[in-house]
């Protein structure tokens, strides 16, 4: 008797919480067959009073892709809630530099295949448990013609343990770290001026690693026109990007943010913009102009 | 030759047309739609009236944000109530994401308390072409003079999430009231943001 009401309690319970799970459940569903999700760290524990990296690595179905920070045209950006133990602190997400990416007549930042968002942990030196829990709730938009929302819980319990662990030796954080943004090297100096259409980069350097650099990508969304790819001239060690401005744009531009893409890494920019005296700057030489929007995937 | 020139005009027209987008302050350009009951509306004849363009695509994840919650259809009661034109405008071609027929159309109003003026059926995105309509939703709109006064996004929260509907600036609330005391728009064009607008390739 007792069992048959804890049974049939237990069933109407089961139904109302799939009643509960509702739209954002069967969302959540097919997020996953285009998104694999899984919370990585590159060492078997975690050490107390130092920092470690962990990554939230995407590894996407073809063609689909999700965001970075700027998404351009369309789309929105992965967000992450750390729900961390023992008094551990997560830094922001680290993003790689991000592609272009072609949607219907828009033009999109973000990633395609497989990308890993880092984000460091700090771990206090007075913890005395045996073990972390970490655990971080995603929420994230997945696209290809459609876009699919998701949220999710990833998780992963680590020993707390002072001695110096090896790597895993997975290489999925170090190739992650790899991939981020650089600081500008010391010998490269970039410049900004902005005219009635656009702004022009200048960017001048001999750092041979550097160059050529293909494109700028903005940080901020309503700057530039993002399916309007720069116009690129080389002259010896200076390259200039000439940047459409977004018809958007409805505020003066102090501070140009975002990344210089150069032969093999992206680094990290942030130049004050300066007017141009020759506003109406139509004369200037061009070299060699390439209008083609670099590492653009059609899909 | 009077086909080659009227081929050689239209041709320019058609260059010229998505040459400018639609800016604040220019003259809203003149359409003429057919809404999901069938009858046509064209833009001009509401002239004298402030008129609101919202592109639409029901499966759009950020397009359900402002439906399942309630927020659009709330926006849409609060500006007809007093006498504001709103136009749904749904610009998917036939396959894509978001394309309905009529009936379609208006089982999914009905089914949701939609309560915009009428839901124009743009399959050939012609609409959407001419206003270069980006995202869903994006949201115009033009005053009685026939003026675009505001250009851009729904609000200042460029989510998916509904919690960030609490607390939002709602920018086209914003222009209407403003526009409609008399006072210029404070903030007239912002980048739309949503699902692209799923046009015909």
């Amino acid at each position: 008797m007792n069992r048959g009401i804890s049974r049939s309690f237990r069933r109407t319970i089961a139904a109302l919480l799939v009643t509960f799970c509702g739209i954002s459940c069967a969302q959540s569903r097919a997020a996953k067959q285009h998104a694999k999700l899984s919370l990585v760290s590159d060492k078997p524990s975690l050490a107390p009073g130092t920092s470690q990296w962990v990554g939230l690595r995407f590894e996407l179905e073809p063609g689909w892709h999700i965001y970075w920070t700027n998404p351009g045209d369309s789309g929105e950006p992965p967000k992450v809630t750390w729900q961390l133990s023992n008094g551990i602190q997560a830094s922001d997400l680290h993003f790689p530099a991000p592609q272009r990416i072609a949607d219907h007549g828009l033009t999109d930042y973000g990633y395609l295949g497989q990308v890993v968002l880092l984000s460091k942990l700090t771990v206090p030196a007075s913890v005395t448990s045996k073990t972390a829990e970490i655990a971080a709730d995603v929420r994230y938009l997945v696209c290809r013609e459609v876009c699919v929302p998701a949220k999710e819980r990833v998780a992963v319990t680590l020993p707390l343990d002072a001695t110096t662990k090896q790597s895993l030796g997975n290489g999925i954080i170090q190739t992650a770290n790899a991939s981020l943004p650089q600081p500008l090297p010391k010998d490269v100096h970039v410049s900004a001026v902005s005219d009635r259409d656009s702004f022009v980069l200048t960017v001048a350097g001999k750092d041979a690693n550097f160059r050529p650099v293909r494109d700028f990508i903005p940080a901020d969304a309503q700057t530039i026109e993002n399916s309007s790819g720069p116009a690129v001239e080389h002259s010896g060690d200076t390259t200039r990007l000439r940047l459409k401005k977004s018809e958007q744009l409805s505020h003066p531009v102090s501070t140009l943010r975002g990344l210089l893409i150069a032969k093999e890494k992206a680094y990290e920019v942030s130049v004050p913009v300066t007017a141009s005296k020759n506003s109406g700057a139509k004369g200037s030489s061009k070299k060699t102009v390439s209008q083609k929007i670099p590492g653009s995937n059609e899909q | 030759m009077k086909q080659l020139r009227t081929l050689v005009l239209t041709v320019l027209a058609l260059f010229a047309i998505a040459a400018f987008a639609v800016k604040v302050g220019d003259q809203a350009p003149d359409f003429t739609g057919t809404d999901s009951h069938g009858q046509a509306h064209k833009l001009s004849d509401y002239k004298g009236k402030f008129v609101v363009l919202e592109w639409h695509n029901n499966g759009c994840p950020f397009t359900k944000k402002h439906y399942d919650s309630g927020n659009m259809q709330r926006l849409q009661k609060e500006w007809t109530d007093k006498g504001v034109v709103w136009f749904t405008v749904i610009s998917s071609a036939a396959g894509a994401q978001g394309y309905v027929t009529a009936d379609q159309e208006n089982a999914y109003m009905q089914k949701m308390h939609a309560a915009p003026t009428a839901a124009l059926l743009d399959p050939k995105g012609e609409i959407g072409h001419l206003y270069e309509a980006k995202t869903t939703p994006h949201m115009f709109i033009i005053n009685p003079q026939g003026q675009v006064i505001y250009n851009g996004a729904i609000d200042d929260k460029s989510t998916s999430d509904p919690s960030d509907i609490n607390g939002a600036k709602n920018y086209v609330s914003e222009a209407l009231q403003e526009a409609k005391a008399g006072q210029a728009v404070a903030v007239a064009t912002t980048r739309p943001y949503g699902c692209s607008v799923k046009y015909a390739n």
